[in-house]
């Protein structure tokens, strides 16, 4: 007989242990030993269960009650609190996702953009550019010498039309 | 409050007023399975002055989850799985942070468990042997995995059936037998590896 079986056997408490076991455990001093082993754990644990287990004390229903009800009401208040706190961070949320929709919405240019000032600027630029040409002449010669044989060419007459196309 | 066991229909009605949420209703259900839930608590954690604080949290779970009690085991033997879960939690988280084993220990406190451990005889055992005893099993299952505690607790100390176990865990009678088997196996083992290295 294999000695697990032997073991698995022989700790099984009321059982009458047939002839084969007790003769295996005469053969076999681990099994015999095992058995010692088991014998000493077994009486701890008759002793354990005759040990005297501890009395709820008086009111302990009530008390659990009351710690169901504290926990409920907790909750509760932690239910609101989140709720609060929620609706502050979906409001926030909209106003952010509203302000950064008007920003792509809104025109570049008109009354609610302040960048026609930019663009103003450009046009000034273009201006002064006009009459530095005006001065050197459009194809870059000095405009004083050009006087004494012909008159100034009528195109110049008019600076702003050519920056205004 | 009463401790014996509830009518059955008396029972029903209570839970059935807990699961539309009425908290008072539970108060009776408390009172009837108090004793038996402490006896669980005290043979499986062993440690007297955290045995009502576990029980209230058992108390709190079940009435958290009584709205998924469907009637179709006993109250008790579902109370029962909560707490024992709930201490099969309560001894892993235990086990992680403890780290006195027998080894560790001081040759003051070796040679003390040595002289408690005398072979005993069943029934002949007096009060001084009896604690000396306790006191080593007690050792040797605070040491064990939390499974085997669990499961060797419900059989040798709580004396309950291979069967009424299988229910509380929901395993096969096949699973529990072998698992029994090896629970044993392991505190024989340890028992042995102790006394071989004093």
């Amino acid at each position: 007989m294999r000695c697990d079986i032997v073991r698995q056997m022989v700790v099984e408490e009321g059982v009458e242990r047939p002839t084969a076991i007790q003769a295996h455990l005469e053969s076999c001093s681990d099994c015999k030993e095992y058995l010692r082993q088991w014998e000493i754990i077994r009486a701890g644990f008759f002793a354990l269960r005759e040990s005297e287990v501890p009395e709820p004390s008086i009111g302990f229903a009530t008390r659990v009650i009351r710690r169901l009800e504290d926990a409920s009401t907790e909750i509760q208040t932690g239910q609101q609190f989140v709720d609060q706190i929620g609706r502050r961070f979906v409001y926030g949320t909209l106003m952010v996702a509203l302000m950064l929709l008007l920003a792509l919405v809104i025109p570049s240019s008109g009354p609610f953009r302040s960048s026609g000032i930019s663009e103003s600027i450009l046009a000034q630029a273009q201006v002064a550019t006009l009459s530095s040409e005006q001065i050197l002449g459009v194809d870059g010669i000095d405009s004083s010498n050009a006087t004494d044989s012909s008159p100034a060419p009528t195109v110049n007459q008019n600076p702003g039309a050519r920056g205004s196309k | 409050m009463p401790n014996s066991r509830p009518d059955v229909s008396q029972e029903a009605e209570w839970i059935r007023h807990c699961q539309s949420g009425e908290k008072e209703a539970f108060a009776p259900l408390v009172g009837a399975y108090q004793r038996r839930v402490f006896s669980i608590v005290f043979h499986l954690v062993r440690r007297r002055n955290d045995v009502e604080d576990i029980v209230q949290e058992i108390f709190m779970k079940a009435f958290a989850a009584i709205e998924s009690y469907n009637f179709q085991s006993s109250f008790g033997t579902w109370l029962n799985r909560i707490a024992v879960n709930h201490c099969y939690d309560y001894l892993r988280r235990q086990r992680s942070s403890r780290v006195t084993y027998y080894w560790e220990m001081s040759e003051e406190g070796q040679r003390e468990i040595e002289s408690h451990s005398r072979s005993p005889e069943e029934g002949g055992l007096n009060s001084e042997e009896k604690l000396a005893l306790g006191d080593l099993v007690t050792k040797l299952l605070t040491r064990a995995p939390a499974e085997d505690r669990v499961i060797l607790t419900m059989k040798e100390i709580e004396d309950k059936s291979v069967e009424e176990i299988s229910e509380i865990l929901g395993l096969k009678l096949s699973t529990v037998k072998v698992r029994l088997h090896r629970a044993r196996k392991r505190m024989v083992k340890d028992l042995q590896k102790w006394q071989e290295g004093r």
